[in-house]
């Protein structure tokens, strides 16, 4: 049990000592005279657990009697955990020898789902309002 | 069955951290990073079982990088343009039944 929670610990522990600054930003990539570095957001997490159950076994229930302190103690460990790593690219550090600029990288596929959800949602109130307005002269 | 449980919570850590520099043709490229970090353990101790369970989940956040050269120090931000359209996706969905509701109420009073 004590490694299980050994395990559990030192996994903790090492969560804070992964989480440094340099896991946003990418190996630079020099090419043609300009380097690039590719910059991203990131979140990971994750859950863990260990258990040992006690088992009494008696064995039976004359020997109790006779001898009370006659039980076998028996047990199982079980233990499991996960864990996830997000990354998603915001922009890209371009290094030139005329300077270092940064271009945002924009994720058309999801503001092309978010601007159809918003016009669908704009279409819902618009047409309720309108009914309201020209229902209610009716 | 008697139980003890020990849990330990971590509040929510923020902090803007400087990474390692790295070298590119005579500058120098400071990553500046916003770290969360949220932890959470906790220990059953009972006559019958003894259980540990821990979570833990972090983000990083780039908020800028700093430009270390000859001619000094520049501060370059790295802003996320699909989360700052998305925000205003989101405030626009809260702003239209608001704007709606006024010209419904407008219209009636007429």
């Amino acid at each position: 049990m004590d490694k299980e929670m050994d395990a559990l610990l030192d996994a903790l522990a090492d969560l804070r000592a992964k989480a440094n600054a340099n896991a946003v930003f990418g190996n630079p990539v020099t090419a043609e005279g300009r380097t690039v570095i590719p910059v991203a957001k990131v979140a990971y997490g994750f859950g863990m657990g260990v258990g040992h159950g006690m088992m009494v076994e008696e064995t039976g229930a004359e020997a109790v009697e006779a001898e009370e302190s006659q039980e076998e103690e028996a047990g199982d460990s079980a233990g499991g955990g996960g864990g996830g790593l997000m990354a998603q690219p915001i922009a890209v550090v371009e290094v030139t020898p005329e300077g270092t600029r940064v271009q945002a990288v924009i994720d058309e596929q999801r503001l092309a789902l978010a601007g159809g959800a918003l016009a669908a949602w704009v279409v819902f109130w618009l047409t309720r309002t309108l009914v309201k307005i020209f229902g209610h002269e009716a | 069955m008697s139980e003890q449980g020990i849990k330990r919570r971590h509040p929510v850590v923020s902090k803007v951290v400087e990474g390692e520099p790295i070298r590119v043709g005579g500058r120098e490229l400071v990553p500046v990073v916003r770290m969360t970090t949220r932890m959470q353990r906790r220990a059953l101790v009972g006559t019958e079982r003894v259980s540990g369970r821990g979570w833990g989940a972090v983000r990083l956040r780039p908020i800028a990088i700093l430009e270390r050269s000859e001619e000094g120090e520049r501060r370059i931000p790295i802003r996320n343009k699909t989360a700052q359209a998305l925000s205003g996706f989101l405030l626009a969905a809260f702003i239209i039944p608001l704007l709606l509701a006024v010209a419904v109420r407008l219209a009636r009073k007429e």
